[in-house]
């Protein structure tokens, strides 16, 4: 039943099961809260450090979204010095990217010469 | 094997495997309870009381779960619930002091890191799919941390699993928890192999809290800074379960870096004195008082674990900013572990 590769095992069935059997626990955990809570005015808003929530007649939310572009912005900025030498190396021309393919080819071929 | 017997042995792995859960969740809230009093004491502070994990719980669990406008409501309500499932599942897989591993034979070292590495993952998810800027913000610092300290451990788990392989036979796999605990790794090595696993020791040490989100790797919810980050549109039952997640994570992290690197029982310990001394000194049996014995020492290392890489770690640093907790990980951590492991090597290869 295990699913096995090269000496690393894994059984997905008994780990699916005992996925649903947590997950029933989970759910009865969740059932021990107490439904009767009074609901409160302004639900649904995010939070803004105290703004004034989103104007419901303009309907515009895209200010208080982060768009792909900035969440990647967010990545390259945290690891700044593992993509700053990289982007250097992005010169655009076809030889540059070449010589880098030679020599990766050269190090696997070594290390695996060495192996 | 007869029906009965098959019936018998799923009924005692189900009764297991609901004992198991509650003891991930009842010490994981507990220490969670030591850490924030520890902590207090070194800030000199008076703090909550021990049991206030617990009170959290119960109150969160009564209160209104708020679900925001703009949120993937049903990704921003599963994502909690598959946090608290994985490490619950991971720890099914660890041996428990005197335990073995429930699941033995059903999944090795590398499915517990897979499964470590889903809380967080499943942290992001909740966090990108709440529509909140600063939601967003944890979410995306969440994945870079995950990216950053999965180097240092990876090396670490490998070095270890690779110097347990070259000295058990070869019918026993080295990736197996049970084979990694019977086969403590500070047995397999001389002083130089010593050397190289202190390193990766205190490399796995560092690797805490920043699986945990602890200072001085707590950027994703940065409380004071991006109010809470991932967790900041969450609420009610939903934060509990990330709450909860939380403390499972740290027991399951200890008890994973205790079972690779602390695997040695106290029983074991005090077997020779009894030999030499006389039985009458200690009156210890395989029984019983044994398995208590060691699941109190589990206990106690457990501890002393968070003690060290969670309270002690957490009062000394501030919080770093994002582009040095990559820096961090990936240079300093990660060549340390790799030196250890290169030591390791070393000592196998001349000696």
């Amino acid at each position: 039943m295990n699913l096995v590769h090269s000496i690393t095992y894994w059984n997905p069935l008994i780990m699916i099961l005992m996925a649903c059997f947590i997950g029933v626990i989970i759910y009865i955990i969740y059932s021990l809260g107490n439904s009767s809570y009074k609901e409160t005015k302004y639900r649904g808003e995010p939070f803004l450090s105290g703004n004034p929530p989103i104007d419901e007649d303009e309907k515009d939310k895209e200010p208080i979204n982060i768009r792909g572009d900035n969440f990647y912005w967010g990545f390259i900025t945290a690891l700044k010095f593992y993509f700053k030498p990289l982007i250097g190396r992005h010169t655009g021309r076809l030889n540059d990217y070449i010589f880098w393919f030679m020599l990766t080819m050269l190090v696997v071929v070594v290390v695996l010469a060495l192996i | 094997m007869n029906i009965e017997a098959l019936i018998s042995e799923i009924g005692l792995k189900i009764v297991s495997a609901l004992l198991i859960i509650i003891f991930g969740i009842f010490f994981g809230l507990l220490y969670k309870g030591f850490d924030r009093k520890i902590s207090a004491m070194m800030q000199s502070r008076i703090g909550p009381p021990i049991i206030q994990p617990f009170r959290d719980i119960r109150k969160l669990l009564t209160k209104e779960t708020i679900i925001p406008d703009d949120s993937i409501e049903f990704l921003f309500n599963l994502a909690p619930i598959f946090a608290l499932i994985t490490p619950l599942l991971a720890l099914l897989y660890i041996p428990i002091g005197p335990f073995g591993p429930l699941l033995e034979g059903y999944g090795d070292i590398i499915l517990i890191l897979y499964l470590m590495a889903l809380p967080p993952l499943a942290l992001a998810v909740g966090g990108s799919s709440s529509g909140s800027p600063y939601s967003v913000l944890g979410a995306q610092r969440k994945l870079v941390l995950m990216m950053s300290y999965e180097l240092p451990l990876a090396i670490s788990v490998i070095t270890v699993v690779w110097r347990i392989s070259t000295s058990i036979s070869n019918n026993l796999n080295p990736f197996s928890l049970q084979v990694i605990r019977s086969y403590p790794i500070w047995d397999q090595v001389g002083l130089l192999g010593s050397l190289g696993i202190a390193m990766i020791t205190i490399a796995i040490i560092a690797v805490i809290p920043g699986e945990l989100s602890k200072e001085p790797f707590g950027q994703a919810e940065a409380k004071t800074e991006i109010a809470g980050g991932a967790l900041s549109e969450y609420s009610g039952r939903n934060l509990a379960f990330y709450y909860m997640a939380s403390s499972v994570h740290m027991v399951v992290l200890g008890s994973l870096i205790i079972t690779i690197f602390f695997p040695y029982q106290l029983t074991e310990i005090l077997y020779p004195i009894v030999e030499i001394n006389g039985p009458e000194l200690l009156h210890i049996e395989i029984g019983l008082w044994a398995i208590l014995i060691d699941t109190v020492f589990f206990l106690f290392k457990l501890l002393i674990i968070i003690y060290v890489g969670v309270s002690i770690l957490g009062v000394s640093f501030a919080r770093l900013q994002i582009d040095k907790v990559s820096y961090i990980y990936w240079i300093p951590i990660s060549i340390m572990a790799f030196i250890g492991l290169i030591l390791v090597f070393l000592e196998y290869s001349l000696f």
